[in-house]
């Protein structure tokens, strides 16, 4: 693979990890790319099957992502695990 | 085939605890968080006693191996150090991305099936080789968003192998991370063992999830299940080059004593690979 090849390489695979990252951190992007997938991928320049996914991806699967983010979040800050007693 | 050596994940709670153990017998091993280990702290005084008594081998979160941006060479530079410092058999990452140039995620998403994702993957790994002494294992994330669940246990198995072998890694199985996936998705974990080189296990991972009433989640607060053990067991008993069995606690913390018995089921379970 060239260096240019690379580049462009990374270039899309950056546009379409852009994309499941702003919807999986943002709730208004989440609407967003439910109401109208194509209009989200061509924003982000990734490839219209991977917003399509991302549309069609259960809501609770995604709370659960989001629930587990922000517990690794409080870890990383600092919050102690709990413990269970004797 | 070799003994496989059986261990805990290092956390701060049980840190005075692990030195304070007479008989250093009843663990052949321990997994350091090396994020944890970037800066200066009384941590990296535990870690170096912990290192004096049992080997140490070192697991990653923040490297976001395939990410599509370049792994950070001062990040890089930091891991290295932290490495040598803790003088570590190997270092360990998920197979995943972790954030992108503006969106920070701290969480894993899985590596995608495209041979571009791969090309990356392989170059990221390149880069950290180059900088990193020590040999690099790729873990096989949970995905608790089933984003390619619909591909099945032997596809999925079969990307995982495809993406060691691009990447000329070993593999850190994490075979809850395998069952609680197959669970949530409706597949079977055998086909994707089936489908990957067990030649390539290094180290495995084992810890307890918990099921919110419709998703099994992958929070490393509840013991490991029988039926974790039974998967240890086969995959033992194929895996030539495994040398290391993990047990990963976080959450809900029983005392010491409790996370000793679970290697000792470990090592109940390696046996009947007669691997013990």
């Amino acid at each position: 693979m060239t260096d240019a090849d690379e580049r462009s390489s990374r270039h899309r695979v950056a546009a379409t990890q852009a994309l499941v990252a702003a919807f999986l951190s943002s709730a208004e992007v989440e609407r967003g790319v439910r109401a109208d997938p194509v209009a989200w991928a061509a924003h982000f320049g990734a490839p219209l099957a991977v917003a399509e996914r991302l549309a069609r991806l259960d809501a609770h699967r995604l709370a659960a992502f989001r629930a587990s983010m922000r517990h690794k979040q409080d870890m990383r800050e600092g919050k102690a695990p709990t413990r269970l007693r004797q | 085939m070799q003994r496989v050596s059986v261990g805990l994940g290092v956390r701060d709670a049980y840190g005075s605890e692990l030195l304070a153990i007479r008989d250093r017998g009843v663990l052949d091993v321990l997994e350091v968080m090396i994020d944890d280990g970037l800066e200066a702290s009384p941590r990296l005084e535990t870690w170096r006693r912990l290192g004096a008594r049992w080997p140490l081998i070192a697991h990653g979160t923040e490297l976001g191996i395939a990410s599509a941006e370049p792994p950070d060479p001062g990040y890089l530079k930091r891991v290295a150090k932290a490495l040598g410092r803790a003088h570590v058999h190997w270092y360990s990452e998920h197979l995943a991305f972790v954030a992108t140039k503006d969106t920070a995620l701290g969480h894993f998403v899985p590596l995608g099936s495209s041979e571009e994702e791969l090309a990356v993957l392989r170059d990221n790994v390149a880069a950290v080789r180059a900088r990193v002494p020590v040999p690099f294992l790729l873990e096989n994330p949970s995905d608790i968003l089933g984003w390619e669940a619909e591909l099945g246990g032997h596809s999925l198995g079969a990307r995982y192998a495809r993406s060691l072998e691009v990447a000329e890694c070993g593999a850190l199985l994490d075979l809850t991370n395998l069952l609680l996936d197959a669970k949530n998705d409706g597949w079977d974990p055998m086909h994707f063992l089936d489908a990957m080189d067990l030649e390539r296990v290094v180290q495995i991972h084992v810890a307890g999830g918990r099921f919110d009433g419709a998703l099994h989640i992958d929070s490393h607060d509840h013991d490991v299940t029988d039926e974790t053990w039974d998967l240890l067991a086969h995959v033992g008993a194929r895996a030539s080059q495994l040398r290391a069995v993990i047990i990963e606690r976080d959450d809900r913390l029983p005392p010491l004593d409790a996370l000793l018995g679970e290697v000792s089921r470990a090592r109940a379970a390696l046996a009947k690979a007669g691997r013990a």
